[in-house]
């Protein structure tokens, strides 16, 4: 009988620890920078998210040819074998807040600091944002949404400023000032989570 | 002096021509293109998983036609249709993320379907994108 009451309280508190892990494999990204001449957007929406509310966890992954180009013609040149991603074809994010408890079968609004860094292209990136998360109320799923910007470093727009010039003719004279790039890439990240045992 | 004019304004309708056709151009498809592997989806997802290195030079950004037996269906954040091709991977499989918005209604979990699209590489699932259904 004793162990029959452990087992019990063992699959309760297993129940209740896995029902606040979350996951989605369609979660969307979506990235934006402008210049002088056009807003350059772009969105990928095959992005792997998985949270667990418990542990205060938040991590998501995401390929580099899942973006899809607001710009038809920037989209044909992505998607086109020239750009090769294979050596790093993955970003991902990993993230901590303070762990919350969410009532999943009731409706409610709960915001977050997420503090996290993101690995892209071999190189790292602190951010901090603040999340908004949305239980529906049906017991299986919640909204989670965030916007935050990232400065582009100065070694990298060095780094562009040198690819330009010895891609373009020097006569043009072209760098990231004079077609006014901004270093801010802002970022908007729209998830559904839902409940799952796996992993 | 006229003529110089001329070209200017000659010049000036060009490249507005020019400006108009790129804003405009469709974006990527692999409706026209020919599919450079043609294999299952438990094929493609075992190569993936044993050696993902040589899997991402062979597949990604490439155009690749996948058989496979539907064990999801689902609807991205933009409404377009997903499929999950199993891979005899417990809940990991292929990932199909169809090109148009339009719903793929005919199709059913357990149908074996043909699909073909450009392969993005590996997360939880091989991820294929802009993916257009050859049969049913």
């Amino acid at each position: 009988m004793k162990n029959y009451l452990l087992l019990l309280f063992l699959f309760t508190l297993f129940q209740n620890i896995s029902a606040q892990t979350m996951f989605s494999r369609t979660g969307h990204i979506n990235v934006s920078s402008e210049n002088r001449i056009k807003k350059v957007e772009a969105d990928n929406y095959q992005l792997y998210c998985s949270a667990d509310l418990t542990n205060g966890e938040l991590n998501f992954e995401g390929l580099l040819k899942s973006f899809e180009f607001k710009l038809g013609a920037a989209d044909r040149i992505f998607n086109s074998s020239k750009v090769n991603v294979n050596e790093y074809p993955k970003f991902n994010y990993e993230g901590t807040f303070k762990p919350i408890n969410i009532d999943l079968n009731n409706y409610g609004e709960y915001q977050i600091e997420v503090d996290g860094i993101l690995y892209m292209w071999g190189m790292t990136r602190k951010t901090k944002a603040t999340a908004t998360i949305t239980a529906v109320g049906d017991g299986k799923q919640i909204f989670a949404y965030t916007a935050f910007v990232m400065k582009i470093e100065e070694e990298s727009m060095e780094m562009a400023n040198r690819l330009m010039k010895q891609k373009l003719p020097s006569a043009l004279s072209i760098n990231t000032e004079t077609l006014g790039i901004s270093r801010d890439i802002n970022v908007n990240l729209d998830v559904t989570l839902k409940k799952t045992n796996i992993d | 002096m006229k003529k110089l004019l001329y070209f200017l304004l000659a010049l000036i309708a060009i490249c507005l021509i020019g400006y108009a056709i790129v804003i405009n151009l469709p974006k990527a498809s692999s409706k026209n293109k020919d599919a450079e592997y043609t294999l299952t989806s438990i094929d493609l997802f075992s190569e993936f998983s044993n050696q993902e290195q040589a899997a991402n030079k062979k597949y990604i950004g490439k155009t690749v036609e996948v058989s496979g037996k539907v064990m999801e269906i689902d609807q991205d954040k933009q409404e377009s249709t997903v499929f999950y091709l199993s891979a005899n991977a417990g809940y990991k499989g292929v990932l199909c993320t169809m090109e148009n918005n339009k719903k793929n209604s005919k199709v059913k979990i357990g149908d074996v379907v043909k699909i073909k699209g450009q392969c993005a590489g590996l997360l939880q699932d091989v991820v294929i994108n802009k993916c257009v259904l050859i049969s049913e």
